[in-house]
């Protein structure tokens, strides 16, 4: 008697299995390409100390500004189209944000909070709540009801779903902060790219927080008080990266030692390990969320 | 023959926790904005007192001022975190004879300020009551400019405000004076500071 198994082949690639576009490649991608840049810059301006002339730097100022919205468009956008089922509504998040962000968060921080007038000088613990309640409460906010209103459950087919229209309002919401670096004053390109990438990085850390919880929201049955606790925690990161990274970025005054020269360096590095400190752990919890529902999936009758 | 493919349609009602999980988040971001203003107001609005036995006064200056007793007043504190012109609050007592009216008072301000410094014009002048005792509102403006000729610095409109007190054989001068462009901005600095005063 002849018996003849099954003939199993693998699928052709990812994409019989997954139809939805990736997401973490493309962020790692965007955040690296920027980081090249910065380094780039920094490294040309603190040894060959160029000078260029202000119209050029102007230039270059709103070039780089520009640059992470670009470079999400390229990995972000452009890659999402290519995927069997894309999502369509990347582009609107990141551009409702970015409006949101300029009518809504700048006057509010700018006029009303007035932060600039009381936190750089207040004692630490003051100005991480104060940072935190004020900046991050506000961005972290204003990204979670434009993803809550515009995309969360319809537009949620799977958990990287979240990571995708988070990273989209960060990129949105870190261009106006971009641009208002760019437009409002004549810094050094190396000073603007640093700034940038400090934007960057924290927006999109804090993003991947709320990322996390509006995916359970739609995936789960989690707590009521779980996203706003991930709100909290956007809004506390913010709180305690913004005073680290400027008390490691600029020199300190001291009667026993010389004063040094700025380490603008070392606010790129605090932002680079937070974004990755966020980043790796919340990647395993969704692999891990989305493995645990695979089986239950499978269970079910 | 046709086929029909039926999938479950999945049920676009918001369940319970869903919807109480939105609440909560919004009411989070109503509470953040409560305590945000409150830190504001907090750190803003925080003085410290300063009390002058032999010349009798109290009063309370914004924190992060700092005081200075020397020069011809008995008080000044000034905003050392400003750029350009340092806001600045300040009390002169000066001795006057009984026969010294407010007027003259004034005139002799006008007079000394027209000479020493650039610009000087008197706005307005208004009499009103502080604390139940009649004091004269003065407000003025002049350039001021770096004495250090090696800062190669603009000049600045400054505005100030006298409130000027006559008190048996003296005269009680508070005096606010700020960059003209951050005045406005400044001046409920001064208004709780006059608030708070006791002479």
């Amino acid at each position: 008697m002849s018996y003849y198994r099954p003939r199993t082949s693998a699928p052709p690639d990812d994409e019989a299995i997954n139809p939805y576009g990736q997401v973490w490649l493309p962020i790692a991608a965007q955040i690296g390409i920027v980081l090249m840049i910065v380094i780039a810059i920094y490294l040309v301006f603190r040894f060959l100390t160029p000078t260029l002339p202000r119209t050029a730097i102007q230039v270059g100022d709103l070039i780089l500004a520009l640059t992470p919205f670009g470079l999400w468009l390229w990995f972000g956008v452009r890659r999402e189209r290519l995927a069997v089922q894309p999502r369509t509504r990347l582009l609107m998040v990141a551009i409702v944000t970015a409006l949101a962000a300029n009518a809504i968060a700048f006057p509010l921080i700018e006029r009303i909070y007035q932060v600039d007038r009381w936190l750089p000088l207040a004692p630490t613990l003051n100005r991480v709540l104060g940072y935190a309640f004020t900046i991050g409460v506000t961005q972290e906010l204003i990204k979670y009801v434009v993803i809550r209103y515009a995309v969360w459950r319809e537009h949620f087919r799977t958990r990287a779903d979240a990571i995708a229209y988070g990273v989209a309002s960060a990129v949105g919401y870190a261009t106006v902060l971009n641009l208002q670096i760019a437009l409002t004053g004549d810094a050094n390109l190396d000073i603007v790219a640093i700034r940038i990438f400090d934007n960057l990085a924290l927006n999109i850390a804090a993003s991947i927080l709320i990322a996390f919880g509006t995916a359970e929201m739609r995936f789960e049955r989690p707590s009521p008080f779980l996203m706003p606790l991930m709100l909290a925690l956007g809004a506390f990161l913010t709180g305690v990266v913004i005073p680290l990274r400027t008390g490691l970025t600029n020199s300190t005054f001291s009667a026993q030692t010389a004063i040094n020269a700025p380490s603008l360096i070392f606010g790129t590095a605090v932002s680079l390990i937070v974004l990755v400190a966020i980043a790796f752990p919340m990647a395993l919890l969704f692999a891990t969320a989305d493995r645990r529902q695979r089986e239950a999936a499978a269970r079910a009758p | 023959m046709t086929i029909i493919e039926v999938r479950s349609a999945e049920s676009t009602e918001l369940t319970q926790r869903q919807r109480w999980s939105h609440y909560f988040t919004l009411f989070y971001g109503v509470i953040a904005v409560v305590i945000a203003l409150n830190l504001r107001d907090s750190t803003l609005n925080a003085t410290r007192s300063y009390v002058d036995i032999q010349a009798g006064i109290r009063a309370a200056y914004p924190q992060t001022w700092i005081i200075d007793t020397g020069g011809a007043s008995i008080f000044r504190a000034r905003d050392m975190a400003v750029a350009g012109f340092k806001t600045t609050i300040q009390i002169a007592i000066r001795p006057i004879s009984l026969s010294t009216s407010t007027r003259n008072l004034i005139d002799i301000l006008t007079l000394t300020r027209a000479q020493t410094l650039a610009a000087y014009r008197v706005l307005s002048q208004t009499t009103f009551f502080l604390n139940e005792v009649e004091a004269t509102e003065l407000e003025y403006t002049y350039v001021s400019s770096d004495d250090n000729p090696f800062l190669a610095a603009v000049p600045i409109v400054v505005r100030g405000r006298d409130i000027l007190i006559t008190r048996g054989g003296q005269a009680i001068i508070v005096t606010f004076l700020a960059d003209a462009n951050t005045y406005e901005q400044n001046l409920p600095s001064f208004q709780r500071f006059l608030a708070d005063l006791e002479f």
